[in-house]
């Protein structure tokens, strides 16, 4: 085998290595450092229940997506009346958490409007679900 | 990074050791299918079963930790099949040994998760101290590992598993007794003076497997004594923490030439190996004519001397791969170990748990300070501190320790994601 071939085959076999170490790096970045948001845990993913009739002071994390309602089959079940079985979904999406009505009767408010569409969630604002009030922490 | 393209990576590791085994066999002017295919299974079937166990039992594991390993882990078995053919052969049986004792692992965890301890942390002490104990009761008493004479390349390294067995354990320690080191070890409110002695004792009985470990392999016990300092501080922020290990750490480095004389001589090879190149110099010296003589891109595979290295395929891997690799290929490595290490702080950072937190933080930890230090060691940076690095070097404790380590990295991670 001439030798020019494996200093050439040398050289392709590092680039390789380089170029999966470069898929890595840019994975581990977007999971760890580049958006600080979605650090699970962090500011702006987790709620708690600030005002309601049985669950003041209730806190939960959203740590995959998930469903608020009153209904056996929410996964986090909001003790109102108002509230529908399944009433909103919250959403970690990439850049900030989300927040979308289900198609409530009495509707889901964020900061006092009512939800019509998905909306982006910042740290402090306000969910209402029928009595029940949530905030971003 | 999603999970098709883990099995992506599998594969490609596969074929990267494929590759690489081809460009050995090629420089021998030698044209052989076999080592090449035999290569790219014991990647792609050891990580392939690695990341099925982790699918079936950790589900919600972040996706970033095998992808990192498995190029390691290519890299490594292409330099032990240069310098080995035998060895790297026993090497693969090693891989998917270890990733099928830490595929069992995930299957016990999975049904009660990390939080389940049984008796506590006691039978992690029990084992430290016991793992310590096992070369003394080997044919090569005061060494450090266990051969079998039957089959020499059949060595068992303790220290490997006691480094991690000693993670673990001060992990639940710290996590369960947090009140008390975060009062410097004075008596507090939330323990009671029972706990306190049973605290006490523990870190009696932790200073005597240290002992047992400094006795015979001082680099591990610097280890040990160094995840201690840094676990507490993560667990209880006191910087005084750090400042005592620091100070140990300079304390071993003046007082213990005048208490071991194979430190001494370590310390003197360590300022000048060119004054004994032959004698204890040797290792140091050869692994920096290794490195030397790779320069920027390296020797390429088979086309270099890195059999000359002692211990080449163990404590002097990086120098062997200095040389057949180069600058670039030292660079790359390292680049992996530290994604790994990142990967690893990433699942600590977002664990809820202390317990979870400091496990995590603590075996991420392992792994680099073990890197950092070996190639300290080969480098001339510190003294004769080069040690395997786990998932490039040839041995089954360390293979098993590297595997175990992502195993309880993965479980951790799918714990706090669902």
């Amino acid at each position: 085998m001439p030798a020019a071939i494996l200093v050439a085959l040398k050289f392709i076999f590092v680039a390789l290595v380089y170029l999966l170490v470069w898929r890595v790096a840019t994975a581990v970045a977007e999971h760890v450092g580049a958006k600080p948001w979605r650090v699970l845990g962090g500011p702006g993913t987790g709620l708690t229940v600030v005002r309601s009739d049985t669950q003041n002071g209730l806190e939960f994390d959203v740590r995959r997506p998930i469903v608020l309602g009153s209904g056996s089959e929410a996964d986090v079940r909001i003790d109102d009346a108002y509230a529908s079985d399944l009433h909103a979904r919250l959403d970690p999406e990439e850049e900030s958490l989300t927040l979308e009505d289900l198609g409530s009767p009495s509707g889901t408010y964020v900061n006092g409007k009512r939800v019509t569409a998905v909306v982006a969630l910042s740290r402090g604002d306000s969910i209402q679900i029928g009595k029940t009030v949530l905030e971003v922490k | 990074m999603s999970r098709p393209a883990e099995i992506v990576f599998v594969c490609a590791s596969g074929g990267l050791a494929a590759f690489g085994v081809l460009l050995v066999n090629l420089a021998r002017e030698e044209v052989r299918a076999m080592p090449a295919l035999a290569a790219f299974l014991v990647l792609a079937v050891a990580f392939g079963l690695f990341l099925v166990a982790i699918r079936a039992w950790a589900p919600d594991a972040t996706p970033l930790l095998i992808p990192a390993a498995s190029i390691l882990a290519a890299v490594g078995f292409v330099t032990i099949y240069r310098l080995d053919e035998n060895l790297a052969s026993l090497h693969g049986w090693w891989l998917l040994l270890s990733a099928t004792m830490s595929a069992l692992w995930l299957y016990a965890v999975s049904e009660k998760g990390l939080g389940h301890r049984g008796g506590g942390w006691w039978p992690l002490l029990a084992l430290a101290a016991g793992l310590v104990a096992i070369p003394s009761l080997g044919a090569d008493g005061g060494t450090i590992w266990v051969a079998w004479r039957s089959a020499p390349a059949v060595v068992l390294n303790p220290g490997e598993i006691v480094k991690f067995v000693m993670v673990a354990l001060f992990a639940i320690l710290l996590a369960e007794r947090q009140a008390f080191f975060s009062a410097g070890g004075r008596y507090t409110a939330p323990l009671r003076p029972a706990r306190v002695t049973t605290v006490w004792q523990s870190i009696l009985l932790l200073g005597l497997v240290l002992v047992g470990v400094a006795v015979r392999d001082s680099a591990t016990a610097m280890i040990v004594v160094g995840m201690f300092c840094v676990m507490a501080y993560m667990a209880t922020n006191r910087s005084a923490y750090l400042v005592g290990g620091f100070g140990a750490g300079v304390l071993w480095l003046v007082a213990g030439p005048w208490l071991s004389e194979g430190l001494q001589t370590r310390i003197t090879v360590w300022t000048d190996p060119w004054t004994q190149p032959e004698g204890p110099g040797n290792r140091l010296a050869e692994g920096l004519f290794g490195l030397a003589a790779g320069s920027l891109s390296g020797t390429g595979f088979g086309l270099g001397d890195p059999d000359l290295i002692p211990e080449s395929t163990t404590s002097l891997v990086f120098a062997a791969v200095g040389e057949e690799m180069g600058l670039a290929g030292t660079v790359v490595v390292l680049a992996a170990y530290a994604l790994m290490v990142v990967t690893g702080f990433g699942i600590a950072l977002r664990a809820r748990e202390v317990f979870h937190k400091l496990l995590a933080g603590g075996l991420s930890l392992l792994l680099g300070g073990q890197a950092v230090m070996s190639v300290a060691g080969v480098v001339g940076l510190l003294p004769g501190t080069a040690m395997p690095i786990p998932f490039l070097s040839y041995g089954l404790s360390l293979t098993m320790a590297g595997f175990v380590i992502l195993a309880v990295l993965a479980r951790v991670s799918h714990e706090e994601r669902v």
